[in-house]
């Protein structure tokens, strides 16, 4: 049993499932060396780091020179954006952006002066000693500084690439480009085959790794010759580094895919080659490599394959990042109107722009200009038979036809277990069926779908978490105003008792004073005319009742006494201040001062009641 | 300026179902002109029969339906359906059989269930099915051989036969004894001979298996299994279903042939004759009804097989191919549930 290892160092292939063999129309602009197009007026740097991750570093009006930086990083994952040519800053505005839903982004245009005058930092090249004294960690930032993201398409940073958290044993180097008429990758290796080993000696210095392979799909021999011509010339280790031809089939050059056929393993789902202890770069991010750190040249342009029947110079171009679309149009003789496409990537993957004034990318590869009827004609979505091509030539092998059948019933719990997620949208099912279902959109569709269902999720569950808290700190809060309400219940309790006892202690000398009042109304034989004054004094409120009854007995007394004094004297009296069906007594003089007497005593014995109560008014 | 915008890919093989019906079409024709070498013209009136009532019934149905209907008859199923029908009834069977059932096939199997990719069951079989339930003596009166009858009937008496002639009565006639006409199957004497007591070397000695399969039908399933073997190399059918069946029918037969070779025919008998290869080829293959996952694929010819075996041998029926693909049928969805292919990435089915 051989290692892996010793079957790569043979040159061993695996077989990957699916794939398709699309025409590949790639002579169309295979043919001519790359050229360049004349400047354009304007560049539309898109900025969609800015406000996230950088900020910006010119404001219109400022001059910048050909490669200076326009904005600086605020964290790691940051690439800086730089002009693309000399010139003025006209503005910073939301500018169409190129990407298929056609959103705008931030943008940083700027009106060329046409000298193209480089900025001061670039410079000839180094020599690979000077190269050879830098550390890692200044390679890492020259990668950054340059702006390198990987030119494959998916543009993700490329030094966060460069500094995986585990070993890396076997690098990858695409030079596959698999899609139909692209030929940049094929254009560049043929012409910058030394610059690409230099970036790719920079690599293998950075991750030290076991084996690199440099896989080139058969389909272009010449790339594979020139490579090979610049291994040989180049540094690399011998023994460790190969270029490795593999057959043409679409989508070998996809990353999970090239690592299936090249080492036989698979990328769990869910992970990133690096757990594999591998690491996938493109043939053109090495050659973007080579130009940051031999000549601190930023990534400012990249070739662009401008293809299709609809342009009469097929080819491939350096194309500075930010020129528009239209200016490419423009310059490559483009022949279609609005009824037709503009496809940036390749017909299977690419998107087709909605917009000419969009500028290009890093990751734009490939300008398509297809004539109407060069690709497929639009044809009616027929019922599935189920056939089963599309499972047939599904790369990651999934059951297509099911996924569509989910999908299209919206039933995404069941496309979810369907593995869903692990659809490359290379676009194989759709090219073979034979009911023109568009399933990779039904595909995209459900998967935005799924996204928005899952987001909708996580607020909800925020939403319920905070509901939650909410409850659980409302329930706090009325426990805790219980728990005060109790305590301050319980020391009202003890207040309340001891007023109670006042009260009791109030009222008993109340009687009190009753009593001495009455004694003193027996002693002066005078009892009616005494009460009746008496009564508005006990005011407080709390003893009104109890005084209404004190007063009800001592009118009742009262009118016995009258009515005893009447027999006595045989005299009537007029109504008192009170009751006028009480009869008064004559005898008023005495009366008032047996009154004043009661009430001189009453006051006194409350006033030393209140010294020692609180309040009366907390009984009722 | 604005461009016309689509999803990618912005490809297509351009390589549609209708395309793929006409070249199954095509690639049964083999088959269907030695049918009617074998069994002279009734073959090819039911067809044209079938066709025409089929198309009918479609094109009906579709403007009841509301859906376009030239755009959706020019996908060739119903023709495809049709053509199944009109080879699989016997060739001088009363016209009013072939006519019930194109009809059911198309209405009832196909369009009530939602049209072409939504039947559970495969029209023509499920057709053929209610024929030999509701009429078993009209559809088992095959025809004879026209190397055996002598002089074959031409095409008006093949056309009194079906349209005015045949009567139920005159039918049961010729199947009670050979008479130049009507006979049982080669399979259907194979059976009742068995049944008889009759050892499978002494049945095979009859002068209908006089070229050791049954006369005919021997190259009838060579004809359709040439046709099979072209749809695979045209990649118009996948290879897996064939193979499962053939493969589970030649073990089966082998062990029954082995275990007991009085009273079962060889492996090779079962795989030359009544419709094996039209049924593994062209029949059991129909996408819409059959399993979608490769070995979700073998599995359901080989339910097939194995059916058709059981059927064949033991059950009341002489052949049995439409029984077994409506029960294979059945447990399509079953076996595509638990035959998922690993995906890339993943560890093992979850």
């Amino acid at each position: 049993m051989l290692t892996l290892f010793e079957q790569i160092d043979k040159g061993t292939l695996w077989r990957s499932t699916g794939g398709i063999h699309p025409p590949e129309r790639k002579t169309l602009s295979n043919r001519t060396q790359i050229k360049s197009l004349p400047l354009a007026d304007e560049y539309v740097v898109p900025l969609p780091q800015v406000g996230e991750s950088a900020i910006l570093i010119v404001k219109p009006g400022d001059y910048v020179a050909k490669g200076a930086i326009l904005t600086k990083g605020t964290n790691f994952g940051h690439l800086p954006a730089h002009a693309p040519t000399s010139g003025h800053v006209s503005c910073i505005e939301i500018r169409p952006g190129n990407h298929a839903s056609g959103l705008a982004v931030l943008s940083c245009v700027i009106s060329a002066d046409g000298l193209d005058t480089h900025d001061a930092h670039i410079h000839p090249a180094l020599s690979t000693n000077e190269v050879d004294q830098l550390t890692d960690k200044q390679l890492l930032t020259k990668i950054q500084q340059a702006g390198i993201a990987g030119l494959g398409g998916a543009a993700f940073p490329t030094h966060i690439k460069l500094s995986p958290a585990s070993d890396i044993e076997l690098i990858i180097i695409n030079g596959i480009e698999c899609e139909p008429y692209i030929t940049a990758d094929d254009m560049l290796m043929r012409e910058k085959s030394d610059e690409i080993l230099n970036g790719i000696a920079i690599i293998h210095r950075l991750l030290a790794p076991q084996r690199l392979i440099i896989a080139i799909e058969d389909n272009k021999p010449e790339a594979i010759e020139e490579m090979q011509h610049a291994l040989n010339r180049s540094s690399l280790p011998k023994d460790g580094v190969r270029i490795t031809s593999i057959p043409t089939l679409y989508p070998s050059g996809g990353e999970k895919q090239l690592i299936q056929i090249l080492t036989g393993q698979e990328v769990p789902s869910g992970a990133i080659p690096a757990q594999l202890g591998i690491v996938v770069q493109n043939v053109a991010t090495a050659y973007a490599i080579n130009q940051a750190i031999l000549r601190d040249f930023p990534l400012i342009e990249r070739v662009v394959t401008v293809t299709g029947d609809n342009t009469q110079l097929a080819g491939n171009y350096w194309i500075p990042i930010g020129t528009p679309i239209s200016h490419v149009l423009t310059q490559t003789q483009f022949i279609g109107d609005e009824h037709d496409k503009v496809i940036i990537g390749g017909p299977m993957m690419g998107y087709a722009l909605h917009n000419d004034n969009a500028p290009t990318l890093k990751g734009s590869n490939c300008i398509l200009l297809p004539a109407s009827d060069e690709l497929a004609p639009e044809q009616k979505e027929l019922p599935c038979v189920r056939c089963g091509e599309c499972a047939h030539v599904c790369p990651v092998q999934l059951l297509p036809q099911q996924l569509f059948w989910h999908a299209q019933a919206q039933e995404y719990d069941k496309a979810t277990k369907f593995n869903l997620a692990d659809c490359i949208e290379c676009g194989c099912c759709t090219y073979v069926c034979p009911s023109e279902i568009p399933l990779v959109e039904y595909y995209r569709i459900a998967k935005s779908a799924i996204k928005a269902e899952a987001e909708e999720k996580k607020q909800a569950e925020l939403a319920k978490q905070r509901f939650d808290l909410r409850t659980q700190r409302l329930e706090d809060e009325k426990r805790a105003r219980e728990e005060k309400q109790k305590a301050s219940a319980a020391r009202r309790k003890s207040n309340m008792s001891s007023s109670d006892k006042d009260a009791v202690a109030l009222a008993m000398a109340r009687i009190k004073a009753k009593k001495a009042a009455q004694k003193a109304v027996a002693t002066q034989d005078d009892t009616a005319s005494k009460i009746t004054s008496s009564m508005p004094e006990t005011s407080v409120p709390a003893d009104e009742r109890q005084a209404k009854i004190a007063a009800a007995i001592a009118r009742a007394k009262a009118k016995k006494a009258g009515l005893k004094q009447d027999s006595a004297d045989s005299s009537t009296g007029n109504g008192s201040e009170n009751s006028g069906s009480v009869n008064a007594p004559v005898d008023d003089k005495k009366a008032r001062i047996a009154a004043t007497i009661a009430k001189a005593k009453a006051k006194a014995k409350k006033a030393a009641l209140k010294i020692s109560t609180n309040t009366e008014d907390d009984k009722d | 300026m604005a461009f016309k915008i689509a999803s990618s890919p912005h490809l297509s093989r351009r390589f549609q179902t209708s395309t793929l019906m006409q070249r199954v079409l095509l690639c049964a024709l083999p088959g269907v002109a030695v049918q009617c070498y074998f069994f002279g013209w009734g073959t090819i009136i039911q067809l044209l029969l079938a066709i025409c009532v089929a198309l009918f019934c479609e094109a009906s149905v579709l403007t009841l339906r509301k859906r376009p209907v030239l755009a959706t008859l020019k996908d060739n199923s119903a023709l495809l359906t049709a053509l199944f029908i009109g080879i699989a009834v016997p060739p001088l069977a009363p016209w009013w059989l072939t006519f019930l059932g194109a009809i059911f096939a198309i209405i009832i199997v196909k369009h009530l269930y939602g049209g072409l990719g939504h039947n559970i069951f495969n029209p023509a079989m499920a057709a053929y099915v209610m024929l030999l339930i509701s009429f078993p003596v009209q559809m088992t009166s095959w025809v004879a051989p026209s190397v055996i009858a002598g002089q074959p009937l031409d095409i008006f008496a093949s056309l009194q036969m079906i349209f005015i002639g045949g009567s139920q009565l005159e039918i049961s006639a010729y199947k009670m004894g050979f008479d130049g006409i009507a006979m049982a199957t080669p399979l259907d004497t194979l059976k009742t001979d068995l049944a008889m007591g009759l050892t499978s070397t002494e049945s095979l000695t009859k002068s209908i298996f006089s070229d050791g399969y049954g006369v005919g039908w021997f190259w009838v399933n060579m004809a359709y299994l040439a046709g099979g073997l072209a749809m695979i190399k045209m990649k118009l059918i996948r290879w897996h279903i064939s193979t499962g069946l053939l493969g589970a029918l030649y073990i089966c037969a082998s062990i029954g042939f082995i275990l007991n070779p009085d009273t079962h025919a060889g492996p090779l008998f079962h795989l030359f004759s009544g419709a094996t290869m039209l049924a593994a080829f062209f029949i059991a293959t129909d996408p819409v009804t059959a399993a979608t996952s490769v070995r979700g694929r073998l599995l359901f010819g080989a339910l097939i097989g194995v059916l058709v075996y059981i059927i064949r041998t033991y059950g009341g029926y002489p052949d049995a191919y439409a029984f077994a693909i409506l029960l294979a049928n059945l447990c399509a969805p079953f076996i595509d549930h638990y035959m998922k292919p690993r995906t890339y990435g993943h560890r093992s089915r979850s």
